[in-house]
């Protein structure tokens, strides 16, 4: 299992697409074409958000990659897929199939930060600041929060 | 309810959601002159934005789509040769997205694409079989064919970057186009 990263707490892991390391942006529910349209239509909002999609189907985001959103999430499907296909192409980070922990779903609006790297992607929610945050052996990290 | 010339506009970007007029004619086969001032009683009626020249389809454009789907195949008897026809299809589909995805990650191997080819020209020949069910289908043979003839050039873009004309970007359109035929839902 991953951990934390400083500033980051760590929330699930998933397989990755394609090996783009980390990146930042803000979540977005999508569950279906209209929400995905909707979303579309407001390119700068695109291209800060991480769009997670809950549903079983993935397909129904993949134009959306046209537009280079920061980041995909999603709870089903594997890279091998038109998903993956369009994704690896563009060079989108995306997290397929994540597994969550400590939480049953991302809600809208939460600063995520994805890392993919290998064949395995994981994700993690910014932490507030001022959060206190410890480490698995309780160390305080050298920023001066503590990972939890 | 939308005429047929319409609907190859209106679907071509149904089933692209973002796209050009350039794009909207080369994917339907109709002219240019055409298909511009079609679009923009789309864009008039609201069924589309135009965000400088990129055409959106809004939900009022693709309720229009949806309408014409499902009246396309009202007789029982095509539908389930069209059925039929998709369940072999589901098969052929498994097959291309990982041959697709092992070209890409080889980096274009050559053999990896010719397995490509080969699978895209088993989908055109099968293509023939429900051509009489739905005579719009002969447009994706059309640009399978010039795609393969790209790829067989040596422009490996065409075999799956989303922004050409790819046989994955076909392939995909086509694959949503039977779903909407059947009024299926995809499983992936």
């Amino acid at each position: 299992m991953a951990s934390d990263i400083p500033g980051y707490r760590y929330i699930g892991q998933g397989y990755s697409v394609v090996p783009v390391g980390r990146h930042e942006g803000i979540a977005m529910n999508i569950t279906s074409p209209r929400e995905m349209i909707k979303l579309m239509s407001n390119l700068d909002k695109v291209k800060e958000t991480v769009v997670v999609t809950p549903g079983g189907t993935t397909t129904f985001v993949a134009p959306l990659l046209y537009k280079k959103p920061a980041g995909i999430v999603t709870f089903a499907g594997t890279p091998e897929s038109h998903l993956g296909i369009v994704g690896r192409n563009f060079r989108i980070p995306i997290v397929m199939t994540l597994e969550l922990e400590g939480m049953d779903s991302i809600p809208d609006g939460t600063p995520l930060l994805l890392e993919c790297e290998g064949k395995l992607g994981s994700v993690y929610v910014k932490a507030e600041p001022g959060a206190a945050q410890q480490s698995e052996d309780g160390s305080v990290l050298g920023d001066g929060s503590v990972l939890g | 309810m939308l005429n047929d010339h319409q609907f190859l506009v209106l679907n071509s970007l149904y089933l692209k959601k973002m796209a050009s007029a350039g794009d909207l004619a080369a994917m339907s086969g109709l002219a240019a002159d055409d298909v511009r001032p079609m679009v923009s009683g789309f864009v008039d009626q609201e069924w589309v934005l135009d965000i400088g020249g990129e055409l959106v389809i809004q939900p009022e454009g693709m309720a229009e789509v949806e309408g014409y789907y499902s009246q396309a195949l009202s007789d029982p008897a095509q539908r389930e040769a069209l059925a039929q026809w998709y369940t072999r299809f589901e098969s052929i589909n498994s097959r291309f997205i990982k041959q697709v995805t092992d070209w890409q990650e080889t980096e274009g191997d050559a053999r990896a694409q010719d397995r490509v080819i080969a699978t895209v020209e088993r989908l055109i020949k099968s293509l023939g079989e429900i051509t009489q069910l739905a005579p719009r289908y002969a447009g994706y043979v059309r640009r399978f064919e010039r795609s393969v003839a790209m790829v067989d050039q040596g422009n490996s873009d065409f075999v799956c970057t989303p922004t050409v004309d790819s046989l994955h970007n076909i392939w995909f359109e086509l694959h949503e186009d039977v779903l909407l035929m059947l009024g299926k839902d995809r499983t992936e």
